[in-house]
């Protein structure tokens, strides 16, 4: 037959293609060797919801936000000259990034992403956990399951803005140093939240649990709001993500490679887990 | 076994079909589609399944590959279709029109088909470059204008011209049917970033395909995994560094500097011969030979060899359509070397409106003057290949900091940090700090000292595998580029071209 080798080349390309493809969709990894085999993308599946509950002490109704009446005198921060990295930085090193965090994490992932393409690191998946407090991440798996589930090399922590009234500062420190070992010896990078100058403890209870010079004070910046008067508005988290890069590579624990990014906007490759708190307590 | 079948099941219960085939009749600014694309791989075995049961039938495979380059065309370009169409029509009338008129009037016809043709890619191109130039020397304030450039325009603008000229000429007759004409001009495997085919090499191919066999379907299946191994693996790879140090070279020491540069040599040349490699392949499966783009340039012992070698369908076009145009060697010493000059200007510009391109190509014209004049005198042999063949590859790597650099600006700072920011221990930290950047780079170096009939006999044991086994080959070579390649692939480099 003339065309034999048409149809068979054909079938080449179709069956090697639809079996990546359908791997992709198989929800478990497979590994050869220390090797997992990787999927040519990633497929969003829900997080599942623990049924068990722990009990925890009863701690203070977090009084309800207040928002700065007159912000027309503030003087914002801007994005800071990039530092070159620590000569400790292996630029060679790759990371699967994992943020977990609360709403301002959700802000922050994009920009997130962008640094870590720019600088040959994956974002691997982020954690978007809305109106969640220390108490959520603290007494609940579902971090541990997230942290098994992607395997990360590094981990960005970012929360703590609904919890920036809070007055009782051993309980956070303990609630946060649960936390920290839930993170299981991974190297992170624990980010405090803003606070528009209403923080009472958290920063300070956050930054007694972190290992030192793993926690990145952000209660020094003076970030633009978004609309909503709450959260940094988009370059208020590039100038945060500004920040939080020159200390990651100059004088963090855990010093990784974080040079801005050559442009904004780079292809959302990340698995992105949206929960709320208010429909998911995640104890 | 049984196992097995359930998980695939479940799997192809959990694929969003509809989503997928919205997304992919779509075309996206911020995809294009292109070879690397894995759903451009699973469409393409769909469509050549087709095209086997039409490869009888002439008219109607025509129609069907015609109708597949320009979905692919619309793919990577959008709107710019109807553009392209247009120019395509328009073309073929010239040409029927150049071929009937004789004396001045056939003449004028070339001369107006020409600047047609040319005027899309100046329209597209070089505005900007012209309103920079203008405000600069004239101290106006004309405002640059916005426009995208559509994929392939260079191409096959120059794919057209050679058409149009040959024709003028008498070296080929214009083609009756329209169809032959689209089919040369949107044959999708060179459509986007060549290989620039000659309607002379191609045309007499259009209605008479070959038949596919063994040695061509192992062939061709080789040369797109070399390809496509040769982009997504090492030009991808080398190109993280090669970008950091190209967007801020006085971060880096003068040894990383002179790295950086090493490694663009080689990345344009994997991503682009990577790029012919997969186009040649593919091209080879439907029954068609386009001319080979690379021949081990990097192993030419001086740089008119190295023309010779690199990036032969631009090279070859330059030369029959400017070089000899202009007068050749037929018009004494001095205006050889001036016509050289000349032709790789229009080399360099053809790459892109900017002053950088301009120095490169006038780089690569004053050498090749220089080596004409001096090659009487220079003596021959083995050695004399080598030392050539070292100072060549460095002339070449010396030329593409101004081809890769942001602008002119940067180009002479890292030219300034190689001179005089080098030491011994930039290499020794180099090695210490990327040491899997640098066993490539001497792996790359490596590979050009071998012999390039070597590597053609590694290639020729390669058809004594059966048949049956390249799907496995496949295979690998997709899981392997999927577990080492970069989460963000970058487009072809030529693509902007």
């Amino acid at each position: 037959m003339k065309t034999g080798y048409l149809f068979l080349a054909s079938l080449c390309f179709i069956l090697v293609c639809s079996a990546l493809y359908l791997y992709s969709y198989i929800p478990s990894t497979y590994i050869v060797g220390d090797q997992e085999i990787k999927k040519l993308f990633e497929i969003e599946t829900p997080v599942q919801k623990v049924e068990r509950k722990i009990e925890v002490a009863k701690i203070d109704t977090l009084p309800t936000f207040i928002i700065p009446k007159d912000t027309t005198k503030i003087v914002y921060s801007s994005i800071p000259e990039p530092i070159l990295p620590d000569s400790s930085v292996d630029d060679s090193t790759r990371h699967r990034v994992l943020l977990i965090g609360d709403s301002e994490a959700g802000g922050m992932k994009n920009v997130l992403n962008d640094y870590c393409q720019s600088n040959g690191h994956k974002l691997v998946a982020t954690v978007e956990w809305s109106s969640a407090t220390s108490l959520n991440f603290a007494k609940s798996d579902t971090i541990s399951k997230i942290i098994k589930r992607y395997r990360p090399t590094f981990v960005f922590v970012l929360f703590g803005l609904n919890e920036v009234l809070a007055k009782d500062y051993s309980t956070r420190k303990a609630l946060a140093r649960q936390f920290q070992k839930k993170l299981n010896g991974l190297p992170y990078a624990w980010i405090g939240p803003t606070n528009w100058g209403y923080d009472y403890v958290v920063t300070d209870a956050f930054q007694a649990a972190a290992d030192s010079a793993a926690f990145f004070p952000s209660k020094h910046l003076n970030l633009p709001k978004a609309t909503d008067g709450r959260h940094p508005s988009l370059p208020g988290y590039r100038i945060w993500m500004g920040n939080v890069a020159n200390w990651l590579q100059e004088s963090s624990r855990w010093k990784i490679r974080m040079m801005p990014p050559e442009r904004f906007g780079y292809p959302k490759k990340y698995k992105a887990i949206v929960l709320n708190a208010a429909d998911y307590r995640g104890y | 076994m049984q196992q097995i079948i359930e998980v695939i099941r479940q799997a192809i219960g959990t694929v969003p079909f509809e989503q997928l085939l919205r997304e992919f009749m779509l075309y996206s600014t911020k995809q294009p589609w292109f070879f690397t694309e894995f759903s451009f791989l699973f469409t393409f075995g769909l469509f050549l399944f087709f095209y086997a049961i039409l490869f009888t039938q002439n008219a109607l495979r025509k129609v069907y590959l015609i109708a597949f380059s320009l979905f692919f065309y619309y793919k990577s370009s959008g709107p710019f279709l109807g553009l392209f169409l247009f120019q395509i029509i328009v073309d073929y009338f010239f040409a029927r029109k150049i071929e009937r008129a004789e004396g001045n009037a056939k003449q004028i016809w070339a001369t107006i088909a020409v600047l047609f043709s040319l005027s899309f890619l100046l329209y597209f191109k070089y505005p900007n470059f012209l309103i920079e130039n203008t405000n600069w020397l004239l101290l106006t304030h004309f405002e640059s204008v916005d426009l995208f450039l559509p994929i392939g325009i260079s191409f096959y603008t120059f794919q057209s011209i050679s058409y149009l000229v040959d024709v003028y000429r008498g070296e080929i007759r214009a083609t009756k049917n329209i169809t032959d004409y689209a089919f040369y001009m949107t044959f999708f495997p060179h459509l986007v970033a060549g290989p620039i085919v000659r309607a002379k090499d191609f045309l007499n191919q259009v209605n008479s395909p070959e038949s596919p066999d063994a040695r061509r379907y192992k062939e061709s299946l080789l040369r797109i995994i070399l390809g496509l191994l040769k982009k997504l693996l090492i030009a991808d790879y080398l190109g993280k560094y090669v970008d950091m140090v190209f967007e801020n070279p006085s971060f880096y020491t003068g040894g990383e500097n002179l790295l950086g540069a090493v490694a663009y040599s080689f990345q344009i040349y994997f991503d682009f011969s990577g790029y012919s490699d997969i186009a040649i392949g593919l091209a080879l499966l439907l029954g068609y030979r386009l001319k080979e783009n690379f021949d081990h340039p990097y192993g030419a012992s001086n740089v008119t060899e190295f023309w010779r070698k690199w990036h032969i369908s631009l090279s070859s076009w330059l030369r029959d359509y400017v070089y000899i145009a202009l007068g050749g060697n037929r018009k004494g010493a001095f205006n050889t070397y001036l016509f050289l000059l000349i032709t790789m200007l229009v080399g360099g510009f053809w790459h892109g409106a900017s002053w950088k391109f301009v120095a490169w190509g006038a780089a690569h014209g004053l050498a090749l003057a220089l080596h004409k004049v001096a090659n009487k005198h220079l003596p021959e042999g083995k050695w004399m290949d080598f030392i050539g063949g070292i100072c060549t590859f460095c002339f070449v790597t010396f030329c593409w900091i101004f081809f890769r650099a942001k602008d002119f600006d940067s180009a002479l700072t890292i030219l300034n940090q190689i001179t005089y920011a080098t030491s011994e221990l930039d290499f020794l930290g180099f090695w210490f700090s990327r040491n899997e950047l640098a066993i490539l780079l001497i792996t790359l170096l490596v590979w050009i000292l071998i012999p390039s009939t070597w590597k053609k006999k590694g290639f020729e044991w390669s058809f004594y595998i059966p048949s049956f086994f390249w799907f496995f080959f496949l295979l690998a070579a997709l899981q392997f580029i999927i577990q080492f390649r970069d989460a963000l692939v970058q487009p072809f480099i030529y693509f902007q071209f």
